[in-house]
């Protein structure tokens, strides 16, 4: 049985580490060249097989952990766009479901400084290390991902590049990881594992475990700070599409609206929403204005008690203020900065601003005796695609 | 006492032999702050260094002391060349935080802003702190005993070589019913909350909570569900 589970366990890690198979070379380091703000040691540039390049800056926060910086995708043949200024992880708020504790593990004990966990190489398998101070902060990886397309005799692979880096908070181990499609999606997503980390109370608060324990289930609330700079600041507009079912529950109505004042929203899986950041000047060769969209996840939906505010929507759009950090316990510098999200989106114009959107996800943790010894990474994430950044499918 | 794990604040390379910023080396814009750039700012801020000789305050933990460093988030079209460092200073006598805004160029403060009610992340020292108190508690220990001994089916031993504890820092509003509790005044006044497992994995249902800034154990069963 320990054998088993062992096995289980190491199929588990491997699937964590390389969820496909990792091709065999990465492309060089370019030098410091095109829209880096940082020194070749923090630049990342991936021109990925089949076309499509990233570039970036990173750097490594006490809190915050890995920080992405200047993301920029260049479709094949075509001219880079910058798409973030800044992307994070900006909360992970983890309430049980006897009703304490409730941490907020980034702004209170932080994922970067001590609780970086330093990677080894078998850690990041035909990828590269990249490390700040003589640390090993984060794996560089390229995935085969399988079909780009496929249509009768036209097909092609589709590759990957994939970031992360490992953070250990109590007896959680977070990876936390970034992929970048070679077709200009990026999936950022965090890997829940590590051990369990509270046992006790009743069947109605958790789940039955080995030698009689009982497992506390719990929420791990995921919120990133995604500032978009689509074609640069400025000129971007956030909207949310929707599609309504009519009356007779047989056709739907399309809508995009778009927010002119910093707006704080919810999923809403019944009318398909998403939301996009488009450019107001820049558009494809087709006429239609340049964006990305966010699609939501709405496996598990959290919205707490009323000292949890921030956790009352899953999106929300503000004019970016540097000091506001956190999705909740932001430091508020002596009443001149919002304490969280609920706070940040208070009714300030958008037009014209340099717009954040945060976005939350939640997952569910009802143990399983398979968490025992070692849990098997759960991951959570979303997606946030190319809407109309080039006028047909950037893989040829 | 028990082992403190990762608290906040890796800043063990502070006042570090490591090499310094130069040539090809140099750091700009977005990079992570170094560890050399993270002792200047420090020494710069007017914050006592790490490990120094700072009067103790009647918690038994140094009047002044450093919680983070970090590199200043600057606005986007900031020249690359623009290196700034926010260095959080908590002051015990007064329960307040100070962010020093440091020049990196020229060690200048171009601002400093004191408030209350920001809790960044233990340090060493606090946590240790923490423990210390919390495992002087009588209640808590005869507590912790029997917790032990429940989960365990053994007695206590050491609690250095049985426990595995990890404080983290506390604020009443993270919990409803705190607010009701003699925990109300954490995040105002700095306190710790404690993760407590044996070192062979097995879970303390215990959630106590200690006041750092008091020097006092709140609570053992936390503040409540």
């Amino acid at each position: 049985m320990t054998g088993l589970r062992r096995a289980v366990v190491a199929a588990a890690l491997a699937l964590t580490l390389a969820a496909v198979a990792v091709l065999p070379a990465l492309a060089t380091r370019a030098e410091a060249a095109g829209p880096f703000n940082c020194s070749v040691a923090f630049q990342i540039d991936e021109t990925l097989p089949g076309g499509g390049r990233w570039q970036m800056c990173w750097e490594l926060r006490e809190l915050e952990g890995v920080v992405l910086h200047d993301v920029t995708y260049t479709p094949p043949g075509e001219d880079p766009v910058k798409v973030l200024g800044t992307m994070n992880l900006a909360q992970i708020h983890v309430p049980y479901d006897q009703g304490q504790p409730r941490f907020h593990d980034l702004s209170d004990f932080g994922l970067g400084g001590g609780s970086l966990e330093p990677l080894e190489a078998a850690e990041c398998p035909g990828g590269e290390l990249l490390t700040d101070d003589a640390v090993n902060v984060l794996c560089q990886q390229v995935h085969e991902a399988g079909y780009a397309y496929k249509s009768y005799d036209d097909q092609a692979q589709g590759s990957t590049l994939s970031l992360f880096s490992v953070s250990a908070i109590g007896a959680y181990n977070y990876v936390v990881a970034w992929n970048f499609d070679g077709d200009g999606a990026i999936r950022p997503e965090v890997g829940a594992t590590g051990k369990l980390q509270m046992y006790g109370g009743n069947r109605a608060t958790g789940w039955p475990m080995g030698g009689g324990s009982i497992a506390v289930a719990h929420m791990h609330n995921y919120y990133w700070r995604l500032d978009f700079d689509v074609d640069g600041k400025g000129n971007d507009q956030v909207q949310e599409l929707d599609a309504a079912l009519d009356a007779t529950r047989r056709s739907f109505t399309n809508t995009r609206v778009p927010f002119r004042t910093e707006t704080a929203r919810r999923v809403s899986p019944r009318s398909m929403r998403t939301w996009r950041v488009r450019d107001l000047q820049t558009a494809n060769d087709d006429g239609h204005p340049i964006s990305y969209e966010l699609l939501p996840n709405t496996d598990f939906i959290f919205r707490g008690n009323a000292g949890e505010a921030f956790t009352q929507n899953e999106l929300y759009a503000t004019r970016l203020n540097n000091c506001e950090r956190f999705a909740s316990h932001n430091p508020t510098q002596n009443g001149t900065c919002g304490g969280n999200l609920a706070q940040f989106a208070n009714g300030g114009s958008l037009t014209g601003a340099d717009l954040v959107v945060w976005y939350g996800t939640s997952f569910h943790h009802l143990p399983r005796n398979e968490d025992e010894p070692h849990m098997a990474a759960h991951w959570s994430g979303f997606s946030i695609l190319p809407r109309d950044l080039t006028a047909t499918n950037p893989i040829p | 006492m028990v082992t403190a794990v990762a608290v906040g604040l890796g800043l063990a390379a502070v006042g570090s032999t490591l090499a310094g910023a130069q040539g090809d080396d140099t750091r700009r814009g977005t990079d992570s702050l170094s560890a050399d750039e993270v002792a200047a700012a420090i020494d710069d801020s007017g914050a006592p260094p790490e490990g120094g000789a700072e009067a103790q305050g009647p918690n038994g933990l140094p009047e002044r002391l450093v919680l983070l460093v970090e590199r200043h988030i600057e606005d986007k079209d900031a020249d690359a060349t623009l290196r700034r460092a926010d260095v959080y200073e908590y002051d015990y006598a007064d329960d307040t935080l100070t962010t020093t805004l440091i020049d990196l160029a020229d060690g200048e403060v171009d601002e400093a802003v004191t408030g209350q009610g920001d809790q960044l992340p233990l340090v060493e020292v606090e946590a240790q702190r923490a423990l210390e108190l919390l495992f002087a508690d009588e209640a808590f220990a005869a507590r912790l005993a029997d917790e032990f001994q429940a989960a365990t089916g053994r007695p206590l031993g050491d609690p250095d070589a049985d426990l595995d504890v990890q404080p983290i820092v506390f604020r009443a509003d993270a919990v409803p019913t705190a607010a009701s509790s003699a925990a109300a005044d954490c995040g105002i006044a700095r306190c710790a909350q404690f993760m407590i497992q044996t070192t062979d994995n097995v879970l303390i249902n215990l959630l106590p909570l200690v006041n750092l800034s008091d020097a006092v154990v709140v609570s053992i069963e936390g503040p409540g569900a």
